[in-house]
């Protein structure tokens, strides 16, 4: 028992951290998922895509965003939400990562146009979301 | 020496100090002005249901003092049982809000009471601001701090539950929310007992004031725990997590809501648990100093042992004698999120227990998710112990946050510090370069030129110099222009977040829910049936009449109306509820002897149908139904309501049992005769948007008392028994 309890503790003692970058990522991914609405998914079981029947030709129409609503989403409207949130988020990251001490000079160009451009994108991706989805935003 | 002062009073430090004071100022008129919307649209009202408890309890407590309210039991509400208020309320906002009154008026202000309620929320938000920089300075620098502070003003996540009116706990308990944290961060930073003991007071305010004090003893321990496991376990830590269990645990159980749940409640357990475990190490590195390899490993063995086994068995004896409470269902939700829907439907029926959409996140903290994962992964490059602290705080509270709408609230300021490290460190990296002279490389070839013509010494230095700036890391091209472009989109950004707070503040989250305002200019329509109808009940009835409703108006009818309610939103009691449920959905005369076993003069019912208002009794019955229908299972089914095209309804296609039942004909009794909307047949429901199926009928044992001027409320008196039998 006491080698046991010996060898035990020598494992855990020598037992290596995860890098923090690695940490980092799990991170960003589990904020994608909450934020993406993974719980209302769970719960409500919407589906993936809404449908509407178009008056004209009878045929039925995808409905990506649930209209109206504040409190109601499709799945794939949450998960393109999520990742606007994720897209700029890690534009920030970039913009940060191409002033650090790296040696490769072309990755930092990229880095920084990828950054600057990604954050543009993500902004006006989700103010475009969010006027489809409530109408009257930002009308008085 | 005025030379000496003068250069002083100008020097760059005292003109940091007053840039920031003045920003500071400014954050907190921010802060305290936007929330003003409804109060200057209308007038100063408390709002929604909960408020207008605790505007009651704290005139019980302004006006008979503190004894009466400690040991306050309420006889008005929950008929024929009553409340024990003074047992199962948090004091906080009362005491905050008496105290404010008190000091005003012994300055000889002549201020209403209500007044100082409905301006509570504000005056904390401002205070809660400031906190955020304190914590912000703690996290980094001051002008993280600043930040911080500004972005906390205005969130829109904790506008809506701290504008003026709205006087309910989280205004308060946001502040020491935000309060405990910082101080227990500064705890941890210093290492001394009185630190700890001054977060141990800030857990007090908050244990007091909110029943998500569990989320502080929960993530307390959880940050300790982190802290164990990457190694980070230091003796001030230990200090700290002590001096706070053991103060803020006493201070706690002062609270007669609290009482000794703080250590026998499973909600608790981890806070305690840690607590015993953290001795335990302490004790085992004591004893590693002092023994030899072997020896400590036998030593720890039978330590394991008897510890696992003590805590156990302690837990399972204490909570099969049942002294040892388990969690509540509104946490059980929280873990297990299908919980609350399959067993306990009136967790469910609540709006604000729902889960979060995507684009709530959006809505309530706006340009912050982005700067949330930046923030993380500025937390984790330079991991500090108030980092990684904040980072299990943002991770739990955004974890919590997508099952819960509601808890959105206290991911808020999660969610405003992790933008700030990020604002605030892209600013710090980027205007670092907005003042750069052109060209770099060429500068330090010259001073390595002029250098090697110079001494040795001088040599060394400038050739370290010259290495790290252009040894390996050339400046990217455009340096400048791309620092102003970064800065610029920055600035861009939160300009777009003010503009959007001010927005979402002024038009969704400034309605006084008890007066309903539509339109504007000369159009602009004020419909103030709730306290036209309530104080007709306060003004035309007897003053022991007791008043059956559902449970959301239970306070309202109390505070403003001074009435005996059966039910009220405090729903400590399901079966209780479950039997008003179970005689709204039956026909009159079952009703009718529910009625009278309750003792109740009058019925109260909203109603929608003609003005539009959409959250009115009818919308709410599908709940009633599935809540009686949980007690009392044979009487009340929810398939009866249902009709065969699978909808509720109560157009045609209707169920017999939908039109018999009581809430049906109190509801649109009369209503087939009024014509609503042109082009549209009579008793046209405005708010389900159909005809309604039964229009002409009689009420057997309740007869219409009062019908506010818009239909909305609705108030039918229960006639006694008849004078003769039935034959």
């Amino acid at each position: 028992m006491p080698g046991l309890i010996e060898t035990i503790v020598t494992k855990v003692e020598e037992f290596e951290l995860p890098k923090a970058s690695t940490v980092c990522s799990l991170v960003i991914l589990s904020y994608f998922l909450v934020t993406a609405g993974i719980a209302y998914d769970i719960i409500n079981e919407p589906p993936a895509v809404g449908a509407v029947q178009d008056e004209a030709t009878g045929k039925v129409k995808p409905v990506t965003f649930m209209p109206h609503r504040m409190n109601g989403q499709y799945i794939i409207e949450g998960i393109s939400g999520a990742m606007m949130y994720t897209l700029g988020g890690l534009s920030l990251i970039a913009l940060d990562q191409c002033q650090s001490k790296r040696t490769d000079y072309k990755l930092r160009i990229i880095l920084v146009s990828l950054g600057g451009f990604g954050l543009v994108m993500a902004y006006s991706a989700v103010m475009t979301f969010l006027n489809i989805k409530m109408p009257g935003y930002m009308r008085y | 020496m005025i030379q000496s002062f003068i250069k002083r009073l100008f020097s760059p430090k005292s003109q940091e100090l007053v840039l920031r004071l003045s920003i500071l100022a400014l954050v907190y008129l921010y802060a305290f002005s936007i929330r003003l919307f409804s109060v200057l649209r209308y007038e100063s009202v408390i709002h929604e249901f909960d408020p207008y408890f605790n505007y009651r309890s704290t005139i019980k407590l302004v006006t008979e003092g503190f004894h009466e309210f400690w040991n306050w039991f309420d006889s008005d509400s929950w008929y024929p049982l009553g409340r024990v208020v003074g047992g199962t309320v948090y004091p906080g906002i009362m005491i905050t809000a008496a105290a404010m009154y008190k000091v005003l008026t012994s300055m000889s202000a002549w201020v209403q009471l209500r007044d100082v309620c409905v301006f509570t929320g504000p005056f904390f938000a401002g205070n809660t601001a400031l906190i955020a920089y304190l914590f912000g300075c703690e996290l980094k620098d001051r002008g993280t701090g600043l930040v911080a502070a500004a972005l906390m003003a205005v969130v829109p996540g904790y506008i809506s539950r701290s504008v003026a009116g709205s006087y309910d706990n989280e205004a308060v308990a946001i502040f020491a929310l935000l309060a405990t944290f910082y101080l227990f961060v500064r705890s941890v930073r210093l290492g001394t007992v009185s630190s700890a003991a001054l977060a141990a007071f800030a857990y007090l305010y908050m244990a007091a004031s909110w029943g998500a004090y569990v989320f502080i003893s929960n993530l307390i321990p959880l940050y300790v725990l982190v802290m164990i496991a990457i190694r980070r376990y230091h003796r001030r830590l230990y200090v700290a997590y002590t001096t706070f269990w053991a103060i803020g645990g006493l201070l706690a159980m002062q609270v007669r809501f609290i009482g000794s749940n703080h250590v026998t409640s499973h909600e608790l357990l981890s806070f305690n648990v840690v607590w015993l475990g953290l001795q335990a190490w302490e004790l085992l590195m004591w004893l590693k100093a002092r023994t030899t390899t072997a020896q400590f490993a036998r030593a720890i063995g039978t330590t394991i042992i008897t510890a696992v086994g003590a805590v156990v068995g302690g837990v399972v004896l204490l909570t099969l004698t049942g002294k040892m409470t388990p969690w509540t269902g509104r946490f059980w939700t929280l873990l297990d999120p299908t919980y609350a829907k399959k067993y306990i439907p009136i967790i469910a029926s609540v709006s604000e227990h729902q889960p979060t959409t995507w684009s709530t996140y959006v809505f309530d903290v706006h340009l912050l998710v982005f700067g949330a994962p930046a923030g993380l992964y500025f937390c984790f490059k330079s991991l500090r112990d108030s980092q990684l602290f904040l980072i299990t705080f943002a991770l739990t509270a955004i974890y919590f946050s997508g099952i819960m709408i509601r808890l959105m609230l206290v991911a808020a300021p999660a969610f405003v510090l992790l933008g700030a490290i990020a604002v605030s460190t892209t600013l710090y990296t980027y205007t670092a370069h907005l003042w750069e002279v052109e060209p770099v490389e060429g500068d330090a070839a010259a001073s390595t030129a002029a250098a090697a013509a110079a001494g040795p010494t001088p040599v060394k230095k400038s050739k370290s110099k010259s290495a790290s700036k252009s040894g390996g890391f050339a400046p990217l091209p455009y340096r400048r222009e791309t620092a102003i472009l970064v800065c610029a989109l920055v600035m861009f950004g939160l300009v777009s977040y003010s503009r959007h707070c001010n927005w979402v503040t002024s038009e969704a989250y400034s309605s006084p829910s008890i007066v309903l305002i539509s339109g504007w200019g000369p159009y602009r329509m004020v419909l103030d049936d709730f306290r036209e109808a309530y104080y007709w009940l306060r003004h035309n009835t007897a003053p022991d009449a007791r008043i059956m409703s559902w449970w959301d108006y239970g306070y309202q009818i109390t505070s403003m109306a001074n009435r005996t309610v059966i039910v009220d939103n405090n729903t400590w009691n399901n079966t209780h509820i479950a039997t008003v449920g179970r005689a709204m959905s039956s026909n009159e005369s079952a009703a009718y002897e529910i009625m009278r076993q309750l003792d109740v003069d009058y019925v109260l019912v909203i109603f929608g149908g003609l003005s539009g208002y959409s959250s009115d009794d009818i919308n709410k019955f599908l709940w009633m139904v599935r809540i009686g229908g949980g007690v009392y299972k044979d009487h009340v089914q929810e398939k009866d309501f249902i009709s065969e095209s699978g909808e509720y309804t109560i157009a045609e296609g209707a169920t017999p049992t939908m039109l018999d039942s009581l809430m049906y004909k109190a509801s649109f009794y009369d209503f087939g005769n009024v014509m609503t909307e042109q082009s549209k047949p009579t008793g046209w429901d405005r708010v389900r948007q159909k005809e309604i199926a039964r229009k002409h009928y009689e009420l057997d044992h309740i007869q219409e008392a009062f019908t506010s001027e818009h239909w909305i409320v609705r108030i039918f008196s229960v006639k006694d028994l008849a004078n003769r039998a039935e034959r």
